[in-house]
């Protein structure tokens, strides 16, 4: 039997689970120092070796548990004076990070009066705005701060999310992981020798962790991964091909679809979905328009706590959201390899090649995904005196 | 008088991106920013009957990369400080703000700047659509200049073009300076009375864009969504749309040694059409022959999601449907095609107007009766 492990991350503790298809199998807890014995505990309860289990897959929350006045993350935003930055940590991360605003010009002066703060600071995340397309600032800033730690230092610009602020988010993700879960991962590797499970990211696919796995994956659905989890599980434990899970986040309703058994993707308007008329009128243009493999009665799991009734072709199934439904929706994402470049317009073709051909060596090679089929994605960079493009080429799984 | 409120930014939202043809860019960030600021307040909207003959008034919008706008993310503040430069260099104290481009990220961009000074806003614009360059308008046309301008770069310098120069020229100044700082900046410039932006705004883009947007807000399916729009647009200075194509993204390729990229479509009973991009979508070809051209408009919808899309968001896979709009008379007398035909994107050939290509839809329409 070849099983998925699941890891959940709270604090100082975290939760393991496993399970097989639409199984699960085991559940348990863990603390930093009997997480070794609990993986262990699990593999002996089920009676497995570690040569059957075929995926590892770590998943938000990543909340350190801080309690101590030290942050393990200092984050340095490089911008000019005027610049708007009045954004928001991710949620769960907030008492963790220490930040710093400060333009390029009073860098090293600012530097030095927090240089006992940045010292002990686990992770150094740099962000300054337009860093993707002109790197030198932060390079600069880069060089400056590796003179005061030699802990990691993370650049914004090998982040290829448009806009500062899903940039930041991105990058803070990012650092909140190497932080927390870095350490877990050698234990992990440690652990499965000679075998080499792969190691996956879920917020909403599984992305293997790759050597540049972070920029790409890290932060993108962070807040919204329990709910995408969640409608991912019920679909599979009901075994439908294709539903529609309705939530209520605070004010506004969120609503997702799930195609293929597994395959989650949002569809909230982008704008005020508050009411529940503006649902219903949703579900009336989604009703035109569903794919040809949804016919007959469509499930729809109501998870909002607002009364609904059934109306064709839908089939509300109210439910509330439970943590098997989440582990379930954790167990079952579909995994994927994926690769990222930033390239001329004109070598977009050559380097797809280039990169799906290192992609497909590597699966090869760790025998990751089974069946894979190959998937490309393009966003150009308009108006600039040169044509970018961000590149991104994947291998994924469908289906379970 | 009308008053913008936040009840119009949604419909704003889609309306833009239909006018962008492919192009003009959007910032949903920016979108929710005013939204939000329009919680409790409200912009004059001014027709253009209505603008005060002698009172002066400011273009703003923004310049460069509207991928990048989110990069650094306008407050308005900077619209503050460079109307301010303007009045301060011209000599004249602003009434009201003006928009340039109508469409994409620019809709957007003088509500902030309005947001931000109590200015009213007119309801017009001197593109009718998305266009890349700042000579494409038809303050070009009427032999009136876009400087004295005041540009603020993505670094917060302020560059200032006060002598009247030739826009063109002033184009590639000043892209130049956006290129070096970060890729996006914004202006203010295109100073001008009332009287003038009278006879040389096309009319009511901001009530055009909102019906636009209302009908991807209201229709259920497909079928709706054309039959809305054809009313709206049959109704209004453009025209009534037509439906180009209706089919699958087979392919998009980059030509090398050109600005071109191109999405060959490819519909249920086998046609191929194939539509070709730069900024925006500037020409369609179906069976080798012309299907439609700039300036006529040529947007996308996405059939699953039935929104607009611009061309940076289309995908192999996709389901699309591409309609046409015909552009304003104005920008289709010649001395308007000299400037934003299709030859000055580089494809030599003349402008067909989609009367010309689609005969029978506009007779029976009755447009030409």
């Amino acid at each position: 039997m070849k099983i998925v492990l699941g890891i959940l991350f709270n604090g100082q503790s975290g939760t393991l689970i496993a399970g097989a298809g639409r199984h699960l199998l085991y559940e348990g807890k863990f603390s930093a120092q009997s997480f070794l014995f609990e993986l262990q505990n699990c593999l002996i309860h089920l009676g497995l070796s570690k040569e059957e289990v075929h995926k590892i897959y770590l998943t938000p929350p990543l909340s350190l548990g801080n309690h101590s006045n030290l942050k393990p993350i200092f984050h340095i935003r490089l911008v000019p004076e005027q610049f708007n930055t009045s954004f928001s940590v991710p949620k769960g991360i907030q008492k963790n990070v220490e930040i710093l605003q400060v333009t390029s010009e009073k860098l090293i002066k600012t530097l030095k009066t927090r240089e006992e703060q940045i010292k002990k600071a686990q992770v150094i995340s740099l962000i300054s705005p337009f860093a993707m397309v002109y790197p030198e600032k932060e390079n600069k800033a880069f060089r400056v701060i590796t003179k005061f730690t030699p802990a990691v230092i993370l650049k914004s610009q090998n982040y290829p999310h448009l806009g500062f602020r899903e940039r930041e988010k991105a990058l803070l993700m990012a650092a909140a992981f190497t932080a927390t879960i870095n350490p877990y991962l050698q234990q992990l590797r440690e652990f499965f020798i000679p075998y080499s499970p792969g190691i996956f990211w879920v917020e909403n696919e599984a992305v293997c962790v790759t050597d540049n796995f972070l920029p790409q994956t890290c932060g993108k659905v962070f807040e919204l991964a329990p709910l995408v989890q969640i409608a991912r599980g019920a679909a599979v434990l009901f075994g439908y091909h294709y539903a529609l899970a309705l939530f209520k986040v605070g004010q506004a309703f969120k609503l997702f679809q799930v195609q293929n058994s597994v395959e989650v993707s949002e569809l909230s308007p982008s704008f005020s979905f508050t009411t529940i008329s503006s649902v219903q009128h949703l579900f009336a243009s989604i009703k035109a328009n569903l794919p040809e493999n949804a016919n007959g009665p469509v499930p729809m799991f109501n998870f909002s706590g607002y009364y609904l009734a059934d109306s064709y072709p839908y089939r509300i199934h109210k439910l509330a959201p439970s943590r098997q439904l989440r582990f379930l929706g954790l167990l079952t994402a579909p995994a994927e390899i994926t690769m990222l470049s930033f390239c001329r317009q004109e070598e977009i073709d050559k380097n797809k090649k280039k990169l799906l051909k290192r992609l497909q060596l590597f699966n090869k090679k760790h025998n990751f995904l089974e069946k894979p089929v190959a998937f490309s994605q393009e966003t150009s960079l308009r108006y600039l005196p040169f044509n970018q493009t961000i590149l991104k080429v994947g291998l994924k799984e469908t289906g379970i | 008088m009308q008053e913008i409120t936040r009840e119009w930014i949604e419909p704003l939202w889609y309306g833009s991106i239909f006018l962008g043809s492919g192009g003009g860019g959007k910032s949903h960030l920016l979108a929710i920013e005013l939204q939000k600021a329009l919680q409790n307040r409200s912009i004059s909207l001014l027709s253009l009957e209505e603008l005060p003959e002698n009172d002066f008034f400011c273009g703003t919008g923004l310049f460069g990369s509207p991928e990048l706008c989110e990069e650094n993310l306008p407050s308005g503040l900077e619209a503050g400080i460079i109307i301010e430069e303007l009045e301060k260099h011209t000599g004249f104290k602003f009434k009201g703000i003006s928009i340039v481009e109508g469409a994409g990220v620019n809709i957007f961009y003088p509500l902030l700047a309005a947001l931000q000074t109590g200015l009213p806003v007119a309801d017009g614009d001197s593109m009718g659509r998305a266009f890349p360059e700042l000579q494409m308008t038809t303050y070009h046309l009427e032999n009136l200049a876009a400087a004295p301008l005041v540009l603020i770069d993505g670094n917060y310098h302020l560059h200032y073009f006060l002598d009247k120069q030739d826009t063109f020229l002033l184009e590639l100044n000043t892209r130049q300076i956006i290129g070096q700082q970060g890729g996006v900046g914004y202006f203010a410039g295109f100073p001008y009375p009332g009287s003038v932006l009278k006879r040389v705004l096309l009319p009511g883009t901001l009530n055009f864009a909102r019906e636009i947007g209302e009908c991807f807000l209201q229709a259920d399916n497909y079928r709706e969504l054309f039959t809305m729009l054809l009313e709206v647009t049959s109704n209004s200075f453009y025209g009534p749309i037509i439906e180009l194509f209706q089919g699958t993204v087979k392919k998009i390729s980059t030509f090398e040694l050109a600005k071109w990229k191109s999405a060959t479509i490819i519909s249920p009973k086998g046609e191929e059409l194939q539509l070709l991009y730069q900024y925006e979508n500037l020409l369609a070809f179906k069976n080798g022959n012309v299907a439609a051209s700039v300036p006529d408009l040529i947007s996308a919808i996405d059939l699953n999601e039935l929104k607009p899309v611009n061309n940076n968001e289309i995908y192999e896979g996709q389901r699309l449907a591409l309609l046409g709009l015909p552009a304003p008379l104005r920008l289709r007398i010649k001395k308007a095609l000299d400037v934003v035909g299709p030859q000055c994107f580089g494809y030599r050939t003349t402008y067909l107007p989609l009367e010309k290509l689609y005969p029978n839809h506009y007779r029976n329409k009755e447009v030409f009766s």
